[in-house]
Order: C-alpha cells, then structure tokens, then sequence
C-alpha cells in the first residue's frame, strides 16, 4: 500500500514533467524521463517544497535523481 | 479577479495545459536577463492567461545581452519580439558595489550606478532601434545581502538614497525612448520584502533571481506590466453607491444614518472615494449605475459634507430601478465608449454575476465581503494600468465635463449651426513631429468607431511616413469655449502615383463628432495633398466590428465609389469644393509645441 507522501511525491513528479499520474513509479527517474535535466531538477525542488512546505538544501537536491530518493529525502527530514 | 494557484507544481501544469494549445495572436515576450529567468517561464505563462493576455515567452541565453540585442543574426532577432523586458540586476551587474558604497563614498558610488544605468539604457535604446516590441527595463533594486544598518537610510548620501535617484533619472532616460518604459523591479521586490526576495540556495545553485513564491509576485508584476503594453486601458469605472461609496443604504438609513467620514467605518469609504478621485485625476471617468432613487443620489451627491466624490465628478449618473446591464449599456453608449471599457465595482455578488454573465466583455472586481480590503481590490485591477499619463489623459474627465455643458447649449440651441457657431471652435494643424509622436501613435493604437482603416501602425511604421518625401502624418488640436479637448484628429496620407495620393489612416476621437471637425482635418488633408502635387485623393473604408459610425464617410462627401470588399475604395478631385475648410471652426496657427508628459 503506497503511503500518502508517495502519491503526492508521484503527483508533484507527473505534473512538473507532464506525464500521466499512472506513468510515475517509484522507479521514475532521470535515466526513463528524457525532461529530466537540471532546469526541472529546480522545478521539481520548488514543486516538492511548495507540496510538503519544507526547505531543500542544495545536497539534498543533488539527489533528486528518482522518485525513489526524493522519497528518502522526504523520510529523511521527517516528512511521512 | 480570483486568487489564482499558489503551488509550483500547480503553475507548471497549468502552464503545460496553456501552452498545449497556443493562442492565435498571443503575445511574444523576449526576456533578456542577468539571472537564470527561465524559471519564470510557468508563472508567466500562467499569470498572463489570468489577465486575458496570452504570452509566449521566450528566453535569451543567459547574461548575453548586447550580442543578443546588437547582432542580426541573434536568435532575439529572429524573435521578432512585441515586448522586450530587459531584465538587470544591480548585483550582477557591479557585483560587490552595494557592500563597497561606504568605502568608495558617494562620488564613486554614483559613477559606477551611471555606468549601470547608461548600460540599461544603451541596450534599451539599442532594442528600440531595431526591433518593434515595446520595451520594459527593469529599475535596480537594492538586495537583502548588503550589511544592512537601522540607519541607512539616515545618511543622504547612503546608497538607498543613492539608488533611488539612479532609478529615477533611469525613468527619465527612457521617457525619452518612444514605448520604452521602466518595470517596476525595485517596488516589487520591496512589497515582497528585500529580505525575503531571493532564496540563497536556488541563487547560489542556479542563479535564480528569487524565491519560487516571489516568482509568483514578479510573474503578477510583469504580466500587468505586458498587458498594459498590448491592451488598451479601460476608460471608466462604474460604481455602485450603497455598501461601495459608503457604508449602509441611503435610501433605509438617510444622509444622517449612513457611514462615511473620519472614524470607522466611516473612513474606509472616505479614503476610497479618495482613490477614486485619483483615479479621475489619471484620466479615468467615473460613472454610478445604482438601484436608487435619482432624486436621493443627486441631494447626497450635493450636500452631504463628507462625500469627496461630488455631482460634476460623474461623466454620467445611472439611479434608477433599471437592471444594472441596462445602466451600464446607458452608461457606455453615453460616453460613446465601448461596452470593453468599463470597469465595475460593486459590494453584491449577484449584481456581479449578473454583469458577468450578460456583458462578459466588462471588467468585473471581485471585490472582497470586508471594506477593508476595497483599496487593495481597485490597486489590482490591471485593465486600470496604464504606462505613461499624457496631458490629454488627465484632463479626460474635465473634457467630458465640459462635454455635459456642451450638451446643455446643444438642447437650447435652435439649429446645429447655431449650437456649432455658440460652440466657438477654434483648430491648430500640423504636420507629426517628435513631440506629438506618442499622442498620435496612442490614437492610432485605441481609436475604434471613428477610423476609417483601422491600420494600428507601430512607432516605427510612423516614423517611415514621417520621413518619407512621398508621404504625411497629420494631426489637429481642438478648442472651443468649454475648454481645450487636445489633439483629437489623426491622419497618414501617401502617394500612390504622381497624381493620386490615399488616405491611409484617418480618424478622430469620437468625443468631438458631428461637430464638422472632420471635415476640417479633411481641408488640411487636401491642403497637404495638393502642396505635394497631387490632382486626387484616394479614400479607403475597411469594416471593422467597430467603425460602422464612419462607413458611409467617403459616400456623404461626394467621393466616387470605386467598389471593393475587404476595403471599399474612394476618390475625389482635389479641386473639388468638398475639401473646403467649414466656416464654423477658426483655423489658428500653431502657438506652440503639443505639450507631451515624459
């Protein structure tokens, strides 16, 4: 059963890069989606702190990379 | 207008959706900038479609300005841009100048701000010479990251101080520059808080210019600023009396009984009826369409000691028990100004919905339930912005004052020559110059019903004709013993072979018709036409959904009717005695230069 914070993770992902809800797995990442490069890294960044209303250090950033690690650095500040 | 999305991720797919399907005729934005301002692309995008002015933004490399400007090759060039917004910041452009300031003292502050400003102002002039778009420059705002001190702003020659006078000679450099105007960068990051402004991690990661809320804030910003570029400004503001101009229901609770004046709640009508006023000072008319008795409306209006908005401040009072559509269509067709340049303001949300949904074409405020939040509602509404205040605008209002006057002689009088013989009319022509230039390109912009081709040229397109041996741009001021109504008429005639020249644009302001003006702009037309050699002058009418008022213009005046579709054609022999100059209005010579505002 996916948690809340990863159907809203995956929403904020499909929005920022326009594909369809059901498209974005945890597995999403910038090796499946061509759009992934680090102009939308920032607007992934900003996307994830307007959603969950945390702050994202640039380290933390380094590793937006995947729905998978944005999740861990969800978990890691907390957010669950 | 609603609140709008609030989240990134909603801009980026609202963006997405809008950008899916582009609108013909959007506007193209080129955005040249000192700071990664791609960012902004969803914001804008977004926010512009709010304001019902669809942009495509396009984005220059970043922190290339003069070769994006400058070469014709660049891909700005290729843009072919209708606004350009420069975007500079202070601490991009001298980096460390704000932390040197008090070493370096003010001389050399000062010096390194002008070297700033000359080159924002270098680019824009630059920008202006080639391309067509108009043109918005970012003024300079002072960041958060300067060692702030309580008492900057003690010293007068500290650097807040410093700034603001280079912000403001900035604004006079590009008052100078036809359709060239300042954004207001500096006020926005100041509403925002400079503190605030920026996010040290998307600055030092991606050189963004500010936090992914205050993108929200500029987008806002900017999108009113393009939109007052491309889009005519509204021309009146309709009010609603009861719970608007005061608190309470005059006819319940009597002059007496209703809120207004220098305590609460009194005071929050008081100082928004003061914004009004202003707004009538900037050259809006203001109008009431109210479900009241007239009687009751016109005694208030008079004699109530704290009404600051009086009778004579109305271009048109509507107090009736009419629907409020009907008053406004009253209203408009009074001021002889379309349905689209009405605002409307009033407390009931069902009077709104009700204008909303038979006049969509009228601007609605959402004005908030609290009367507290009135004065923030009117600063929002966009179609109020305008760029620059020419001296026509301002005495807009006591035109149409004089206008109700005019109107009072008109109904004594016995014929229409006696009422155009009282009206004592005198008109000064001429040839377009430099100082007339932004009067008659603002006409040839937002003239609808009195224009026979309806050709909106560009200041450029002007200037070509202006220059031309083979052509001329034309104009005529209007006085009569009510008052001065300005530079009312405009024509553009070019040569089409040695002995034919046409009649590429004439119009005039709709406020002086039916009072033989443009037979006398006719006269000089001819005047000039014939100087130039000419044995005929050419006539076009292009239909429009507005210009019927002049579609049978040429056919009155005895024109031959050439026939055609899109655009009918006209003729007529120069020598003709239909280009005579009425005997009703006084040709004077030219006193003095058009007084243009910069």
């Amino acid at each position: 059963m996916p948690s809340q914070v990863e159907e809203r993770t995956r929403k904020v992902v499909a929005e920022v890069f326009g594909l369809p809800l059901l498209a974005v797995t945890v597995q999403t990442s910038h090796e499946t989606v061509d759009d992934w490069d680090s102009l939308n890294v920032l607007n992934v960044l900003m996307a994830i702190e307007g959603e969950f209303d945390v702050s994202i250090s640039p380290e933390e950033a380094a590793e937006f990379v995947s729905v998978e690690r944005i999740l861990a650095v969800l978990q890691g500040k907390g957010v669950s | 207008m609603t609140s709008g999305p609030t989240k990134p991720a909603e801009y980026l797919r609202l963006a997405r959706e809008i950008e899916a399907s582009p609108v013909e005729g959007a506007a193209k934005l080129a955005v040249l900038s000192t700071f990664t301002a791609e960012l902004l692309r969803p914001f804008l995008v977004v926010e512009c479609q709010r304001l019902n002015c669809p942009v495509r933004p396009w984005f220059g490399p970043f922190g290339q300005l003069e070769q994006q400007v400058l070469d014709d090759r660049s891909p700005l060039a290729q843009q072919s841009p209708d606004v350009l917004w420069l975007a500079l910041r202070l601490e991009d452009m001298d980096r460390h100048l704000v932390h040197e300031s008090p070493a370096i003292g003010p001389a050399a502050t000062r010096q390194r701000l002008d070297a700033i400003r000359e080159r924002l102002v270098g680019l824009a002039r630059s920008a202006r010479a080639k391309y067509r778009a108009s043109i918005l420059a970012a003024n300079l705002a002072a960041s958060a990251s300067h060692d702030t001190n309580v008492f900057d702003a003690n010293d007068p020659d500290g650097f807040v101080h410093l700034l603001a006078e280079c912000n403001r000679q900035l604004a006079r450099d590009l008052a100078q520059i036809p359709d060239a105007h300042v954004f207001d960068y500096a006020g926005t990051v100041a509403a925002a808080g400079a503190e605030r402004w920026t996010d040290p991690k998307l600055w030092y990661m991606a050189r963004s210019g500010c936090s992914s809320q205050n993108m929200i804030l500029l987008a806002r910003k900017l999108a009113r600023s393009v939109r007052a570029l491309i889009r005519p400004a509204a021309k009146c503001v309709v009010l609603d009396l009861d719970n608007t101009l005061w608190g309470g229901v005059l006819g319940d609770d009597g002059p007496e009984g209703i809120k207004l004046g220098d305590d609460y709640p009194g005071n929050v009508f008081k100082d928004f009826q003061a914004a009004l006023l202003g707004l009538r000072r900037r050259g809006f008319l203001l109008a009431i369409a109210s479900k009241s008795d007239e009687q009751t409306v016109l005694d208030m209006l008079d004699l109530h000691p704290e009404m600051l908005l009086k009778r004579e401040h109305f271009a048109c009072i509507c107090a009736n028990w009419n629907p409020k559509p009907a008053s406004l269509r009253k209203i408009a067709e009074t001021l002889n100004i379309g349905l689209d340049s009405l605002v409307f303001f009033d407390d009931n949300p069902l009077e709104r919905a009700t204008i909303r949904a038979e006049l969509p074409m009228v601007h609605v405020v959402d004005l908030p339930a609290d009367p507290l939040g009135y004065l923030a509602a009117l600063g929002e509404v966009a179609a109020l912005d305008r760029p620059r205040l020419l001296d026509e605008d301002r005495q807009r209002a006591e035109m149409y004052e004089s206008e109700t006057l005019r109107r009072q002689v008109q109904d004594q009088a016995v014929s229409v020559e006696d009422f155009l013989r009282n009206l004592e009319m005198t008109a000064q022509v001429g040839r377009c110059d430099a100082s007339t230039l932004e009067r008659v390109h603002q006409l040839i912009q937002k003239t609808n019903q009195f224009n026979l081709t309806t050709r909106r040229h560009n200041v450029d397109d002007l200037r070509r004709f202006m220059d031309s041996p083979d052509a001329a741009v034309a104009w005529l001021r209007l006085s009569d013993r009510y008052g001065d109504s300005g530079l009312v008429c405009v024509g553009i005639i070019d040569r089409l072979d040695d002995e034919t020249w046409v009649v590429d644009t004439l119009l005039m302001s709709c406020r002086v018709m039916g009072r033989q003006v443009e037979d006398a702009f006719l006269a000089y037309l001819a005047e000039l036409a014939r100087a130039a050699g000419a044995k005929r002058l050419r006539g076009i009418y292009r239909p429009t959904a507005k210009n019927s008022p002049v579609q049978d213009f040429y056919n009155s005046r005895d024109f031959i009717d050439l026939g055609g579709d899109a655009e009918h054609l006209y003729e007529a022999e120069l020598a003709s005695p239909l280009f005579a100059w009425p005997a009703m209005i006084e040709r004077v010579q030219q006193q003095n230069k058009e007084n243009v505002s910069a």
